[in-house]
């Protein structure tokens, strides 16, 4: 069941939903979610990782995703975008004075200035992050297939956000790009039940195993 | 039963958002685990960098016995670690 605009003017209220800062308005269903400062824009660094990779004898681009250290990568491969003055005709992203220009087909991490989520006691609440419809007509993308923020997790959303139009995308802080729906669920998550394991257990380097 | 809550010793370093830390730790099996949680889950924050700090991170105890302790961790995976690097919170 998801929640209407009253009842996450509520749950905000009550501190059953987190959103900080509180949102200026609510939508019908949905709380809109803005871009940071663009100092908070990655992406990857394919150079670095290539040359790394062909220093140990891999493909240039090879990235082992199930097995990989994801924490050790970021810190290692996620930059700013290079300065359009400093980028080369490949770079799909480029920051350009107080804005960032995603060109068809780039690929962009960005954190909202929101943080949101429920609190780890009993949470009540799962959200999810969606597009907003007229910015999806320009072919942004802002999250790759893992909308879900699960109950008890609050903080920055990173934004999965990929150009898939024709057009030069110019993006600002502020701007409110994406929005989540939040939906109540039956029973706070116990977090022991069965034998989970962590799909990264075991974790390797960056680029695992040769191809 | 719920979880428990704890704080697990680990190293941090700045994450590539400000939001965000990394944090490493050691599991059992001695294989080296690092992953990412808004920066609200560690302490201290203050001065990360690229270079590690020590540091604690807050985690959901799954299973506490033995030498070794089943967490989750605000990155969503669970890790078997020693139980030694955990300290029960009563939050």
């Amino acid at each position: 069941m998801y929640l209407s605009d009253g009842d996450l003017q509520a749950a905000i209220e009550s501190g059953r939903l987190i959103v900080k800062p509180p949102p200026a308005t609510i939508g019908p269903t949905s709380i809109d979610l803005h871009l940071d400062s663009v100092d908070q824009a990655r992406i990857w660094d394919i150079r670095k990782l290539a040359g790394d990779n062909i220093e140990r004898g891999l493909h240039e681009l090879q990235m082992n995703i199930a097995r990989m250290n994801y924490g050790k990568m970021s810190r290692k491969y996620l930059v700013p975008p290079p300065h359009e003055k400093d980028s080369q005709d490949t770079d799909t992203v480029v920051r350009r004075d107080d804005c960032v220009v995603v060109r068809p087909g780039g690929f962009i991490l960005w954190q909202t200035k929101e943080i949101v989520g429920t609190p780890e006691d009993k949470p009540e609440f799962i959200c999810f992050i969606d597009g907003k419809s007229t910015r999806a007509r320009t072919g942004l993308v802002v999250h790759l297939t893992a909308p879900t923020i699960h109950a008890g997790w609050s903080g920055n959303v990173t934004l999965e956000m990929t150009n898939c139009g024709p057009l030069h995308l110019v993006l600002h802080e502020d701007d409110a790009v994406a929005q989540i729906t939040v939906a109540q669920i039956t029973s706070p998550p116990m977090l022991d039940v069965g034998q989970h394991e962590s799909a990264t257990h075991g974790q390797s380097d960056v680029t695992g195993a040769k191809a | 039963m719920a979880a428990l809550h704890g704080n697990m010793s680990c190293e941090l370093y700045q994450g590539a958002f400000s939001g965000e830390v990394v944090f490493a730790v050691e599991t059992l099996d001695g294989e080296p685990y690092e992953g990412i949680a808004p920066k609200h889950y560690a302490k201290p924050v203050d001065d990360l960098c690229a270079d590690p700090i020590n540091g604690s991170l807050e985690v959901r105890v799954i299973r506490n016995g033995g030498k070794s302790a089943r967490v989750r961790m605000p990155d969503g995976e669970a890790i078997d670690v020693p139980v030694a690097i955990i300290n029960l919170s009563n939050k």
